[in-house]
């Protein structure tokens, strides 16, 4: 096991009551290098519980804790604006929407975290965007305006501006949206190298089995907004335990997954 | 002299209406863009208020909207004047009631960019840790002015030629120019003609400077 100093991000009973969804008492860790899935069918919460953790929905319940504090929630207390925007800055979210600001071109869209964030002379960001653009095989586009890159480089790019920032922890939502498999599974495992090449711990929301078994160490499956089942991703995709994992198995084609079990169709109707 | 003549030898007094015209256009433009900035603001501001709140912000500029600009011009020259007791150039009123012209319509318009701005760009500001007030001055801000200049462009186009409205209240521009020589000279159909190619020359140049200039920002593609 990994010494305790090793977690980036740990987290315990987290709930969030909402008017459609309720997340009720998830825990999860997420150690250095390491990437954690969340697996789900949509509406299941699993996109709710990522902006939960990077507090865009606050949670009423449980607790957190990062490199730099413990968060208690209670329901009640209200979250300082400056506790709010460091935290940000270690654990950050990288929506599923293209979302790169289109008044900046790539490299600057990349650069603006480190420069206006972390204050860094220009230099130093410069460097950072070097390094990112490189590693994220982006640097054809890198003077580019962000309406003329496909779709996957601007994904790419996205995740590049949050890993400009030297976060602890990038929690992305389906990464993969968008792209053919083979493009999805290239552009999946540069993220991962630039992820663990600078320790940087990575939560993947997806409901594609494929991406969680290629990206992943641990994987936690969402149903109706609580964790259904835990485990290493080989297992739980292999000998899933719960109907829902079943489901999502069987829909994705469960027999692509090494030795998944063949699941009636039964099962994957009755869900 | 043929009516060519006649305007060649007018050109001085053309040149003078085109500078009145360009400084009243432009100084409203500004001012009106400025204010209405704030306006537009505010107004947005008041959106979630009380119904009686919303009403009372929105009279005046609701009112100013559904009224004829020559009667404001007429009313602001003729009739202002009356109650405060001393008469206004024609230059200040002009200004003063296309500033306020411009000054609704960029309140529209900012109102409508505010409202529209895209929501996963500003998320994103705040997931990599920006400040509130970083995300609006950063993000925000670019991006509505980006959403907005279109509009704020075909706005500027359109007060320019609202501008030959002020030859209502002698105010010596282009239109007022171009009829003190058709009164003199009866030339109505050429000096009209001149007017038409002076306001080409000036919009066409403008309008491309505007569509190069959105297409850059990616705005009109």
């Amino acid at each position: 096991m990994n010494p305790p100093n090793d977690f980036l991000l740990r987290v315990s009973g987290l709930t969030a009551r909402m008017p459609y969804l309720t997340i009720r008492s998830v825990s999860l860790d997420v150690v250095r290098g390491q990437a954690v899935g969340i697996m789900g069918a949509s509406g299941s919460g699993k996109s709710t519980l990522l902006r939960m953790l990077a507090l865009f929905i606050k949670p009423t319940g449980g607790w957190m804790s990062t490199r730099e504090r413990v968060w208690e929630f209670d329901g009640s207390s209200s979250i300082a604006p400056n506790a709010l925007t460091a935290h940000r800055r270690r654990v950050v979210y990288v929506s599923q929407a293209n979302t790169l600001w289109p008044h900046l071109t790539l490299r600057e869209n990349i650069e603006f975290g480190p420069r206006r964030v972390l204050h860094l002379r220009h230099d130093e960001s410069h460097a950072r965007a070097d390094m990112l653009l490189h590693a994220l095989d982006l640097h054809h586009v890198a003077a580019s305006r962000t309406w003329t890159v496909s779709g996957g480089e601007a994904r790419r790019g996205a995740v590049a501006r949050a890993l400009a920032l030297e976060p602890d922890v990038i929690l992305l939502d389906e990464p993969e949206t968008g792209l053919d498999p083979i493009r999805a599974a290239r552009q999946m495992d540069l993220i991962l190298t630039t992820c663990e090449r600078a320790g940087t711990g990575a939560v993947i929301v997806s409901h594609n089995p494929s991406t969680i078994l290629r990206a992943t160490t641990v994987t936690h499956v969402v149903h109706a907004g609580g964790v259904v089942e835990s485990g290493p991703t080989k297992t739980v995709l292999n000998c899933p335990g719960h109907p829902e994992t079943q489901a999502l198995l069987a829909a994705a084609g469960a027999g692509v997954f090494g030795s998944a079990p063949v699941i009636r169709k039964e099962t994957y109707e009755a869900s | 002299m043929t009516p060519f003549q006649i305007l060649v030898s007018a050109t001085p007094a053309f040149l003078h209406g085109l500078r009145v015209s360009m400084t009243v256009w432009l100084l409203a433009c500004l001012f009106g863009t400025l204010l209405g900035i704030i306006s537009g603001w505010l107004l947005y501001r008041v959106r979630r208020r009380s119904l009686i709140m919303r009403m009372a912000a929105n009279l005046i500029p609701e009112l100013l909207k559904s009224l004829p600009v020559l009667v404001l011009l007429i009313w602001c020259h003729y009739l202002l004047p009356f109650y405060i007791g001393w008469s206004i150039k024609p230059e200040v009123t002009a200004v003063v009631v296309f500033t306020l012209v411009v000054m609704i319509a960029v309140g529209e318009i900012v109102q409508s960019a505010i409202a529209n701005l895209p929501r996963g760009e500003i998320e994103a500001g705040h997931a990599i840790g920006l400040s509130a007030i970083d995300v609006g001055r950063l993000i925000a801000m670019p991006l509505a002015f980006r959403a907005a200049s279109p509009a704020l462009i075909l706005l500027y186009i359109d007060v320019l030629k609202l501008s030959t409205l002020a030859s209502a209240i002698a105010l010596e521009e282009l239109l007022h120019v171009t009829d003190t020589v058709i009164a003199k000279n009866y030339v109505a159909v050429p000096a009209y003609t001149a007017l038409a190619i002076v306001f080409i020359a000036l919009i066409l140049p403008l309008n491309w400077v505007a569509k190069t200039y959105a297409q850059r920002l990616g705005v009109m593609r």
